[in-house]
C-alpha cells in the first residue's frame, strides 16, 4: 500500500466513525436507541423486580426502544406484576444476536456481578441498579467493586445506599443517581372497617412460624386472631398480583415485617399507604422514611411511623398490645396521619420524574461526547480536506 | 334530641337498691357515648309488679340525671317475666330500625355506637351486628370474650367469611349471645324473635334460626359490650346452680331442633 492509500484508508475510516457517531446521536435524539434492563429469574414478589419492570415501562413511555433481557429460555414474566408494565420485548441474554451500540443504555442489577464482568468491553452505557447491598457486595470478591468491570454508573433507590458505597468505595468514584420509589396508588386506606387479622410477611419462614407461636402462647385469648401470610387462597397458595395484595392488606388492620437484610423497606411504606399498622423489625440499614434530622442536627426516629423493634422476640407482646388497642378502638389517629404523611412522599409521579431525570442525566453525558466527538471529527477531516488540497496544489 | 333509628331495650322484672345502682350505670353507658351526635331512644320494659318502683325511678332520673337520649317505658302485661317475652314485646312497640338489648347489668363500651354507625354504612345488608363482648365477674375483672370466633378461620370453616356468624360455627360454639347486638327490627319480627319456651340455650335457638332465614350476622370485631357474668341471682346463675346436666343437653338439642320452626312451640322437659 503506497502512502496516498494508507492517508486515504485513514481518512475513509475516519469518515465511517463520523457517520456511525452521527447516526448513534441521531438515533439517541430521535430515542432510536435501546434500554436494555437484565431481568433476574425470581419467581416470588420482591419490590426489586418490580422495580426493574417500572423503570423499564417509565422510559418506554417516553418512547424510547425497551428490551427486557431475561436469563433463561423459559422464565417466566412475573404475573404477580401489572401486565401493562411488562408489555415490552423480553429477549434471552445467552442469545448473540443483540445489537448493542454505544447509544445504547444497559441496566445491570445488583445480583449480576457476572454480566457486569461479560459486558465489560460493550461499547454501551452500563448503568449499576443497586437495591441491595447484600447483593452487591455477596457476589464480589475482596478487593474488587463494580469500577472493576467498567461500571461508573450508579442507580440506586435511596440515600442510604448511596452513603454506603460512598463510605466503602469512596466519594466520587461512582456517578450516583438516587431516585425514590413510588408505591402505586392501588396501595390506599380500605372503604370498610378493617378486620382483626394481621398480614405478616418476611425472608425467612422459620422467623414467621415463631413470632405466631409464640403469640399464641402468650396471648390464648386471641387466639381467634388470624395471621395471614398475603397469598392467594388456592390450593397450593401462590403469591399474588401486586394489585390483588394491596386489596388484601388494607383489609387487615396490622402487618408484620421481619427482614434484617432488606435495603430499604417497601413493604411497611405499602402498609402506611394502606393505613395498616406497620409492626416491624428493624432492618440492618435502617429506613430513610422512619429518621430524621431534629432541630440541633441529630438523627431521630420519627414518631408514628408504626412500631419498630430491633428486638424480635419484643414482637409477639407488640402484637398483642397492637390487637388490644384495635379491639378497644384507641389506636390514636396521629399514627395514621403520619403514615399517610410519609407514604404520600414516595408517590409514582415524583418516581417518574426522578427516573427520568436519572437517566437524562446518563444520557445527555453520552449525548455530549457524541457531540464533542462529532465536532472534532468535522475538524480532523476539514484539515485532512485543506491538506489533501494543498498536496494536490503542490503536485501540479 | 332526635333518635338515631336505634333504641335500646332494657328489660327488667325486678327491682330493688342492687338493680337501681345497676340500671343507673347501664344507661350513664349510653349517656357517655363519645363522637356522636343522635344518640339511641332508651326504652324501659317491665312487669306490672314493680311499676311503681320503675316509676319512681324514672321521676328521680329525670329530675336528677341529664340524659342525652328519651327514656320511655313499655309495661309488659302478658304475665310472662322472663327476658324473651320482654325483649319481644319491646321490639314490636318501637318504631326504629334497629334496635339492641341492653341488660340492666350490663354497659355499653363509650364508643360502641360510633363504631356501630361505621359498621351499619359499611354492611348495609347485614341484619344483626353482634359486639365482642367481654364477659367480667363480680370484681369487675374481665373473665373471657364472646362473640369473637366468627374472626378465626378455624370456626367459620374453609368457605365461611370470616367476621361472620354461619352454622358451622354455631355448631362448634354456641356461646354466642345477643345482648348488646343490634338488631333490624322488623327482620327480628318477622322471624317470630325470641322463644319464650326455650330456657338455657334461646340465644343459640335464635341465632340458628335466624341464620336458617338467610339472616346476616357479622361480629364487629371491637369490644362494645360488658356482659357481667356471675351476678347472683341472675338468670345464668339460676341455670348453674340448679339445672343438671342432662337438662343442660337438652336444651342444646332442644334449640337446634326448635329452630327449624317459626313459632314458639310448647316444650315438654
Amino acid at each position: 500500500m503506497t502512502d496516498i492509500e494508507k492517508v486515504q484508508a485513514v481518512a475513509q475510516a475516519d469518515q465511517e466513525k463520523y457517520n456511525k457517531l452521527k447516526l448513534a446521536l441521531e438515533r439517541m435524539k430521535n430515542k432510536q436507541n435501546k434500554i436494555l434492563f437484565c431481568i433476574p429469574d425470581i419467581p416470588t414478589p420482591t419490590a426489586s423486580i418490580y422495580e426493574i419492570y417500572f423503570q423499564a415501562t417509565v422510559m418506554k413511555q417516553l418512547g424510547y426502544n425497551v428490551v427486557g433481557l431475561i436469563q433463561n429460555h423459559d422464565q417466566v414474566i412475573p404475573a404477580w406484576i401489572e401486565s401493562n408494565l411488562t408489555d415490552f420485548k423480553h429477549v434471552n441474554m445467552e442469545k448473540n444476536d443483540l445489537n448493542i451500540g454505544p447509544d445504547d443504555v444497559l441496566v445491570i442489577p445488583d445480583i449480576f456481578t457476572n454480566i457486569m464482568e461479560q459486558t465489560k468491553d460493550l461499547p454501551c452505557i452500563r448503568v449499576g441498579l443497586l437495591q441491595s447491598i447484600d447483593y452487591m457486595v455477596n457476589a464480589l470478591i475482596p478487593g474488587m467493586d463494580w469500577s472493576s468491570f467498567g461500571v461508573q454508573k450508579i442507580l440506586t433507590t435511596n440515600n442510604n445506599l448511596r452513603g454506603l458505597v460512598e463510605e466503602y468505595y469512596g466519594q466520587n468514584k461512582f456517578e450516583i443517581k438516587v431516585y425514590k420509589i413510588g408505591i402505586p396508588d392501588y396501595f390506599k386506606p380500605s372503604d370498610k372497617p378493617q378486620r382483626p387479622i394481621i398480614s405478616i410477611v418476611g425472608r425467612n419462614n422459620n422467623d414467621i412460624s415463631k413470632i405466631v407461636k409464640l403469640f399464641y402462647a402468650k396471648f390464648p385469648q386471641f387466639s381467634w386472631v388470624t395471621f395471614d401470610v398475603m397469598l392467594t387462597n388456592s390450593k397450593p397458595p401462590l403469591p399474588m398480583r401486586r394489585i390483588d395484595f394491596a386489596n388484601r392488606l388494607k383489609t387487615n388492620f396490622a402487618a408484620v415485617w421481619l427482614d434484617r437484610l432488606a435495603s430499604f423497606g417497601t413493604f411497611p411504606l405499602e402498609c402506611m399507604k394502606s393505613g395498616v399498622i406497620p409492626i416491624c423489625l428493624k432492618p440492618d440499614i435502617c429506613p430513610e422514611y422512619i429518621v430524621e434530622k431534629d432541630a440541633e442536627g441529630k438523627i431521630r426516629y420519627v414518631v408514628n411511623s408504626g412500631i419498630w423493634t430491633d428486638d424480635l422476640y419484643s414482637i409477639p407482646i407488640i402484637i398483642g398490645d397492637i390487637c388490644t388497642k384495635f379491639l378497644d378502638d384507641s389506636i390514636g389517629i396521629e399514627i395514621y396521619n403520619k403514615m399517610t404523611e410519609i407514604a404520600k412522599r414516595y408517590n409514582v409521579e415524583n418516581s417518574k420524574i426522578e427516573i427520568i431525570n436519572a437517566y437524562a442525566s446518563f444520557l445527555n453525558e453520552r449525548q455530549g461526547i457524541f457531540e464533542k466527538a462529532i465536532t472534532d471529527f468535522e475538524k480532523l477531516l476539514e484539515n485532512n480536506k485543506i491538506e489533501t488540497l494543498e498536496e494536490n496544489k503542490t503536485e501540479e | 334530641m332526635t333518635s338515631n333509628n336505634i333504641t335500646v331495650i332494657i328489660p327488667i322484672h325486678k327491682y330493688d337498691t342492687g338493680i337501681s345502682d345497676m340500671l343507673i350505670k347501664a344507661l350513664e353507658s349510653i349517656n357517655t357515648q363519645i363522637e356522636i351526635e343522635l344518640f339511641p331512644d332508651v326504652l324501659i320494659v317491665y312487669t306490672p309488679d314493680i311499676e311503681t318502683d320503675v316509676r319512681n325511678f324514672i321521676k328521680v332520673i329525670n329530675t336528677e340525671a341529664k340524659y342525652k337520649f328519651q327514656i320511655g317505658t313499655m309495661i309488659n302485661e302478658s304475665g310472662k317475666s322472663d327476658f324473651q317475652t320482654q325483649v319481644n314485646i319491646g321490639a314490636k312497640g318501637i318504631q326504629t330500625g334497629f334496635f339492641s338489648i341492653l341488660e340492666f347489668d350490663d354497659e355499653y363500651s363509650n364508643n360502641y355506637f360510633k363504631l356501630l354507625f361505621n359498621y351499619i354504612k359499611a354492611y348495609p345488608k347485614v341484619d344483626i351486628f353482634l359486639p365482642i363482648m367481654v364477659e367480667v365477674n363480680s370484681n369487675n375483672q374481665a373473665i373471657k370474650l364472646t362473640n369473637e370466633l366468627v374472626w378465626s378461620q378455624q370456626f367459620v370453616g374453609e368457605n365461611g367469611e370470616v367476621g361472620f356468624l354461619n352454622t358451622t360455627t354455631l355448631e362448634q360454639y354456641t356461646d354466642f349471645k345477643i345482648s348488646g347486638a343490634v338488631i333490624k327490627t322488623q327482620e327480628y319480627l318477622n322471624i317470630g324473635g325470641l322463644k319464650s319456651n326455650i330456657k338455657l340455650t334461646f340465644n343459640l335457638e335464635f341465632l340458628l334460626r335466624a341464620l336458617n332465614n338467610a339472616f346476616k350476622i357479622y361480629t364487629m370485631p371491637k369490644i362494645g359490650y360488658k356482659h357481667l357474668s356471675d351476678r347472683p341471682d341472675s338468670l345464668n346463675d339460676h341455670y348453674i346452680k340448679t339445672m343438671p346436666l342432662e337438662e343442660r343437653k337438652y336444651w342444646f338439642e332442644t334449640a337446634k331442633r326448635e329452630s327449624n320452626f317459626a313459632t314458639d312451640r310448647a316444650i315438654g322437659v
